[in-house]
């Protein structure tokens, strides 16, 4: 099956814990959905961060579309990759287009961010921030700024971005951990929506049985080791335990 | 326990040795100040400060000074951002770690060195006072308001680069790192992600070097760098102690005004935060 993401012999420490991640191997095809669940401290944020090319890892490679995301030249591959992360990482003081523009700002000129600095949004730009905001639910919200919306609402911005961004591969952190059960479901249904178009979607999700309404595939991972790559069928009630080593899910 | 005790009990008298240590070096003897003598010269200094020169062509004279200071403080201030904000951007360390991910070598050096050079020249403008660059400036432009306006420009300029970088610094990593993820650049990261968390603070910094420029401007003047502080300085020489206590008062509700305009607009930029 051909591979669009491929984790090969993916190590990582940080200087005061190391083995976070250990000899991680997974691939993902192009238009497929894949959930990354297991319990707090197992290393999800951090392999999250390396496919997010936030985090260089210590040992092993990740390649998309048959590039080394560490290699010096994969700067351009950048754009390619969307990033929703559980505390949406916008700030209120910022105007909601310009939160949901960050997804294409990879693609501007300097003096197209700074002429949007001192004058706001071209017409065109609003236009395509008021289409995206549509689909996530939040349509007339195109003015104002960030920090006058609900936590709900603002995730919602932040999966508009990346929406708007229409990247290669999305990985999303956690990107429903502080949203009530109904937003949940739209931000994840939203961003498993994205593999139609043929993008690869990784996300950590706690909520099994969100996992299993949404995804189709799973990898588990504890204590930095893959130890669950299959089906969300298989995702019985004992792997999952055995998955947590224990812990409730 | 107990050695954990006694290692406390001995900081009082570590402070007390340092005082008595610096007391000695520096000749201090408060004696001297309660003394007859000392007590003496107080009294004629005070009673001499009495009663202000209050005319009205004394009065309408000091407005050329005060606003003069105003006008160095406030030059000083936005030449020392415009210095300071390139500065500290460059000085500002990556929220997270020292290396990117796919960051080659030479990029990494750069990066380093060009951090450690803006450090540097930081360093070096902060740390020399500003009397000794009003002094240099003096040397260079001559007398004047104007080498008060670059030697508060430099000194300004170091205060508030070390600031805004730390103010920078500070900001929350996600949003820096949700907009890194995307590809965007340093420039729509510095414009969307970093500035929006800190701008209320760098305000804030700025409003308060201000209110401390007002204060440097005044005693700039005492080596002639123009301004309130001269015409304090040539009063003092004069023995003109009337005029002294006027200008002094004057210097006062300056100010007061500045630090309450200052405070308002704080006050009203943390309101809309």
């Amino acid at each position: 099956m051909d591979r669009a993401l491929a984790v090969e012999g993916l190590g990582f420490s940080y200087s005061t814990r190391p083995n976070v991640l250990e000899d991680i191997d997974f691939g993902v095809s192009a238009g497929e959905a894949v959930a990354v669940i297991g319990p707090s401290g197992a290393g999800k944020s951090t392999l999250l961060r390396a496919l997010a090319h936030l985090a260089a890892p210590a040992a092993g490679r990740i390649v998309l579309d048959g590039e080394d995301l560490n290699d010096p030249s994969s700067k351009r591959l950048r754009g390619s990759i969307g990033y929703v992360h559980q505390q949406h990482g916008l700030p209120s003081a910022i105007s909601t287009p310009m939160a949901v523009l960050g997804g294409r700002m990879h693609r501007w000129t300097v003096w197209r961010l700074l002429a949007s600095a001192l004058l706001g949004p071209s017409e065109a730009d609003i236009a395509r921030v008021r289409d995206v905001l549509r689909r996530v639910g939040l349509e007339g919200r195109e003015c104002g700024r960030v920090g006058e919306m609900s936590v709900g609402q603002r995730q919602r911005v932040a999966v508009a971005r990346t929406l708007l961004q229409a990247p290669r591969l999305i990985v999303a952190d956690e990107p429903v951990a502080s949203v009530d059960p109904a937003t949940a479901d739209v931000v994840l249904s939203l961003l498993v929506e994205e593999t139609a178009r043929g993008a690869i979607v990784v996300c950590s999700v706690h909520d099994v049985d969100k996992v299993r309404r949404h995804f189709t595939r799973a990898i588990g991972l504890r204590r930095g080791r893959l130890v669950f790559d299959g089906s969300t069928d298989g995702l019985t009630d004992a792997v999952t335990v055995d998955i947590y080593n224990g812990e409730s899910a | 326990m107990r050695r954990l005790s006694l290692r406390r009990a001995s900081w009082p008298l570590i402070l007390l040795a340092l005082v008595m240590w610096s007391a000695r070096g520096t000749d201090a003897r408060p004696l001297l100040l309660v003394g007859p003598d000392g007590r003496r010269q107080i009294a004629r200094f005070v009673t001499g400060l009495f009663p202000p020169e209050l005319s009205v062509d004394y009065l309408l004279g000091l407005i050329r000074p005060a606003i003069e200071t105003v006008q160095m403080s406030l030059l000083g201030v936005v030449f020392g951002v415009l210095i300071a904000a390139p500065l500290a951007v460059i000085a500002t360390k990556p929220s997270r770690g020292p290396s990117q991910p796919g960051e080659g070598r030479l990029r990494r050096l750069g990066r380093r060195w060009s951090y450690a050079t803006a450090r540097g020249i930081l360093n070096v403008m902060r740390t020399i006072p500003d009397l000794v660059w009003a002094l240099m400036f003096i040397a260079a432009v001559g007398l004047g308001s104007f080498a008060g306006v670059l030697a508060l420009t430099v000194h300004s300029a170091g205060l508030l680069g070390k600031l805004y970088a730390e103010a920078m610094e500070s900001v929350d990593p996600v949003p820096v790192d949700t907009l890194r993820a995307t590809g965007a650049g340093g420039i729509a990261i510095l414009l969307w992600a970093v500035l929006p968390q800190a701008a209320p603070n760098l305000v804030s910094i700025t409003l308060y070097q201000w209110e401390c420029n007002i204060r440097a401007a005044m005693v700039l003047g005492f080596v002639g760098a123009g301004g309130f502080g001269q015409r304090i300085d040539i009063a003092m020489r004069l023995f003109q102690y009337q005029e002294m206590l006027t200008l002094l008062a004057a210097l006062l509700i300056l100010v007061t005004a500045v630090d309450r305009f200052s405070s308002f607009l704080r006050g009203r930029l943390a309101r809309n935060d």
